[in-house]
């Protein structure tokens, strides 16, 4: 399931790199867990058919991340967020012990705050584009 | 006609997040289902599946048919 989950991933970031129709397919099958007999129903092709177009699918994305590794780039960026969010939380604790550092761990809880809230905006940008089910 | 238990993904971009859902394997896309099971969620580690077991059970009673990676799921949660 893992490996699906990272496929899932390149999906969504490459997905726009494929073709229309094996996009749909990849989707189809990452997203909606349609099975591959479903899948051929659906387009009137063979089972083996939308394996290997899901298997091309798979090749094609792997090799997308890795030229250009925007996934990888984006989990460390990611990493070195939490790393810095969790030095702020620990300054914050520390100001928070000595009753006269009260108001500075105030101002950093602030800070915290809206570091947080613009993080959920960049990772969640409105629901513009998102389909509602 | 075959009624099926999949996963369906909601959840935003490059955050997958899935519903359980019962569904008519004719309409695979058009988003109605029949009813909703629970959820999973891979990003958590390790990751978070919460399902009403009683009735995923009375529809799998009823003939209902998960798809094998909510098979697999329902397996790992024994369900």
């Amino acid at each position: 399931m893992s490996k699906n989950l990272d496929m899932c991933r390149l999906l969504d970031l490459y997905g726009g790199l494929l073709t229309e129709k094996q996009f749909d397919i990849m989707d189809f099958y990452y997203n909606d867990d349609l099975s591959l007999g479903e899948i051929a129903d659906h387009y009137d092709i063979s089972r083996q058919g939308v394996h290997d177009a899901i298997k091309r699918g798979d090749e094609a994305l792997t090799e997308y991340e890795q030229r250009l590794g925007l996934l990888r780039a984006e989990q460390e960026r990611r990493d070195e967020i939490s790393a810095f969010r969790e030095m702020a939380l620990a300054a914050f604790n520390e100001c928070n012990a000595h009753r006269s550092f009260r108001s500075v761990a105030e101002k950093i809880i602030v800070l915290l705050e809206a570091f947080d809230q613009r993080l959920e905006e960049y990772e969640n940008p409105a629901p513009a584009e998102e389909e509602k089910d | 006609m075959a009624v099926k238990i999949r996963l369906r993904r909601i959840g935003a971009k490059k955050a997958p997040f899935y519903r359980i859902v019962v569904a008519d394997s004719r309409y695979p896309r058009d988003g109605r289902c029949i009813e909703e099971l629970g959820y999973y969620d891979p990003t958590k580690e390790p990751s978070v599946f919460k399902v009403d077991a009683e009735k995923a059970n009375s529809w799998i009673a009823r003939g209902a048919q998960p798809t094998d990676t909510v098979k697999a799921l329902f397996k790992k949660n024994n369900i």
